[in-house]
């Protein structure tokens, strides 16, 4: 064993010394090393299907982004890991890509618990993270840096109810709203929108889930004389408040989030209360040419919203590490919001972008999901939606989009 | 006045609800002794044979029947095959096999039929006005539907022989077996006739909500509730007991945020509960034993 220790020994200080020697060497090799990214989305559990569409829009952006040089002339190299919509998963998940694989940044979770628990890791680690989550809560981990999400925070949803509204007119509003976090920061952010804007908010009925109907809480809403209302819940409730709201006899709008209403909801309830409701999906800038770009990766289906972000989020760190000229997590989270605006020469691609910015230009990314523009915080403060509204029974994307803009 | 008004019509159509599968809770306790907790699942399973049927072209009306029918077999198979061998142990034995079939029901149904919603392929209506009230279509047939039901119920069990056979071994099982009544019969009587109740209840219930594998587990509280308030084994007492429940729940959304909906219905429980503990129309002791 003796022998054995003495001759690791030798190896080790021989390969030392060799190192030392041969650095200037081993500078130049580093250049074109690939650069490490980490991709972590869920693939198994709730979020199984918008994980593997996440993924896919990453692999064909990074794919392109490789073709054309790639960042610094360095190709980038993906290592994914599956965060099974579990904030335990997640957590091995990113500990694995930070020890083992030394990546730069972690894209792509998805769910919020799982990014308030990565998140805290990586900027211990000071590797950047960027998520498609949407709870306000993440806001104040975002404040330590390195953290950065795609996806409009739910108050940005409440704005853009707000805006759709009062551009549609009407004066009274009111809102009827799930006994769920996220429900209260956007029926907040609809009222203080509406009453900005010169509306009326006449209505705010909180309700709890599983009931077997909401015909007095409806009936509050019908009372008040509103035109629009705004239905903050998920989609049991929301099938059942249609429905209630048909049998009192309201002929008002109703808007509601997209994530709350499904082709199995717009059978459940029927022709009679679904139809003309409005829905607002975030992260799609329909009829950009980054999500032109972005479709054209995807294939025929219509991709969710979370793809269209996870192919900015790829897009944005490989323009990050161009404008800081070295791939490191501290190098991206200095240069991020040089590059997505919103100030520059708008680009909507890697290769574009890093062609402006070897010309010595200051560049802002306009993505598939948005113009993203992010904050101090790390949240964009600017949130893209597209408007659809159900139609003899389907729902139909009516190529509206709102932009909202919390400044 | 006016709100006040449309309120107890909503509280009405509540009760209407509440009371059959209440019913059938109270005549089960009355009869043998223990609550059933599986009764709400029965509603559910009612819901989801009565959709079922409807969609595949059975009319409406023979659908909610079809729904009883099937039901009230189920619940005289549970009690023939499960309930009646604990039977003779005491009500703990039976109370707690009722909460592994409510589980079991749950469950059962979740694996054949999934976890999605589902409705009646009816046309949502738009309500009718009367005297400045609103109400549903949908809501009147469930009150005339459940109304009738309670009536029949009630004379079955005032004034035909197999009604005063069940009073009579609901009262003292000994003498009324002494007397030649055969218990067992009387037995699978009552669980065919909740089955009954609740299979109904179930298809009435589906006309106004999109049904699912919880909607039992939802119910099973506020069925409790009337239950106990009216007093548990007293019919009439289940349907006093539902319109006070059902009147409080919607008159209490007039005052106070409507997720406390619930909460009203266990403050006026929990109330009757200190001033009589038999419930309001129940006897002193339960009867029996």
């Amino acid at each position: 064993m003796a022998t054995w220790t003495v001759s690791r020994r030798t190896v080790l200080a021989a390969a030392a010394a060799g190192l030392a020697g041969a650095s200037p060497l081993r500078a130049f090799a580093a250049a074109a090393d690939p650069i490490p990214v980490g991709v972590l989305t869920p693939l198994t559990g709730a979020g199984g299907p918008f994980g593997a569409e996440m993924q896919k829009a990453i692999t064909g952006a990074v794919e392109r982004i490789n073709a054309a040089g790639g960042p610094l002339g360095r190709r980038i190299r993906l290592f994914v890991e599956d965060s099974q919509t579990n904030p335990e998963a997640a957590v091995r998940g990113v500990k694995k890509l930070i020890d083992v694989n030394r990546v730069v940044a972690v894209i792509g979770s998805w769910a919020s618990g799982e990014t308030l628990a990565v998140a805290p890791i990586c900027i211990e680690n000071k590797v950047v993270q960027m998520s498609t989550s949407g709870a306000s809560r993440i806001t104040e981990i975002q404040k330590r840096g390195f953290v950065y999400r795609t996806e409009p925070d739910d108050a940005f949803f409440g704005r853009a109810f707000a805006q759709y509204a009062l551009g549609s007119g009407a004066r009274r509003t009111a809102a009827l709203e799930l006994q769920v976090p996220y429900a209260d920061s956007m029926v907040a952010a609809f009222r203080a929108g509406i009453e900005a804007g010169g509306g009326q908010f006449a209505e705010r009925v909180t309700y709890a889930e599983n009931q077997p109907n909401y015909r007095a809480e409806v009936d509050r809403v019908v009372r008040s004389r509103a035109e629009v209302v705004l239905v903050a819940g998920y989609e049991p409730d929301t099938a059942q408040i249609l429905k209630d709201a048909y049998q009192a006899g309201f002929k008002g709008q109703f808007l509601a989030p997209g994530f709350s209403v499904t082709a199995d909801l717009l059978a459940n309830v029927g022709r009679g209360p679904a139809e003309g409701l409005v829905m607002l999906n975030e992260g799609v800038a329909g009829g950009s040419r980054a999500h032109e770009a972005f479709l054209a990766l995807m294939g025929e289906r219509k991709p969710y919203p979370f793809a269209s972000q996870a192919y900015d989020q790829i897009q944005l760190v490989a323009l990050a590490i161009e404008a800081a000229g070295t791939a490191s997590g501290e190098a991206i989270n200095r240069t991020m919001r040089q590059v997505s605006g919103p100030d520059g020469v708008a680009v909507v691609g890697f290769e574009e972008g890093a062609k402006r910015l070897r010309e010595g230009q200051r560049i802002n990314y306009e993505g598939a999901s948005g113009p993203i523009d992010f904050d101090e915080h790390g949240n964009i403060s600017r949130g893209n939606f597209s408007v659809a509204k159900v139609e003899q029974g389907r729902i139909v994307e009516t190529g509206k989009t709102i932009t909202v803009s919390l400044r | 006045m006016d709100l006040l008004a449309q309120y107890a019509l909503y509280g009405l159509v509540s009760a209407s609800i509440l009371a059959l599968p209440a019913s059938a809770l109270t005549l089960v306790y009355g009869l043998l002794h223990y609550p059933n907790f599986a009764i709400a699942e029965l509603v559910m399973v009612g819901a989801y044979v009565a959709v079922a049927l409807q969609v595949v072209g059975v009319p409406l009306p023979l659908a909610v029947g079809g729904a009883g029918l099937l039901v009230g077999a189920l619940a005289t198979g549970l009690d023939q095959g499960l309930f009646r061998r604990v039977r003779r142990y005491g009500p703990l034995p039976p109370l707690l096999m009722s909460i592994g079939v409510m589980f079991i029901l749950q469950n059962a149904v979740r694996f054949v039929a999934g976890n999605r919603m589902r409705a009646f392929d009816l046309p949502v209506l738009r309500p009718l006005e009367v005297l400045g009230l609103r109400i549903g279509p949908y809501q009147l047939v469930m009150v005339g539907v459940s109304v009738v039901l309670l009536v029949v119920g009630h004379l079955l069990l005032a004034r035909t022989r197999i009604g005063k056979a069940i009073r009579a071994t609901a009262d003292n099982p000994e003498v009324a077996l002494a007397s030649g009544i055969d218990a067992e019969r009387v037995a699978r009587i009552v669980w065919f006739a909740t089955g009954i109740l609740a299979g109904v209840a179930g298809g009435l219930l589906a006309l106004e909500t999109v049904v699912s594998p919880l909607m039992g587990w939802n119910l099973l509280l506020p069925v409790f509730a009337v239950a106990v308030l009216g007093g548990l084994g007293s019919l009439s007492g289940a349907l006093v007991g539902a319109l006070i429940v059902g009147l409080a729940q919607e008159w209490s959304t007039l005052l106070l945020p409507a997720t406390y909906k619930n909460l009203v219905a266990f403050v006026i429980l929990a109330a009757i509960l200190l001033w009589r503990p038999s419930g309001l129309l129940g006897r002193a002791r339960p009867s029996g034993r």
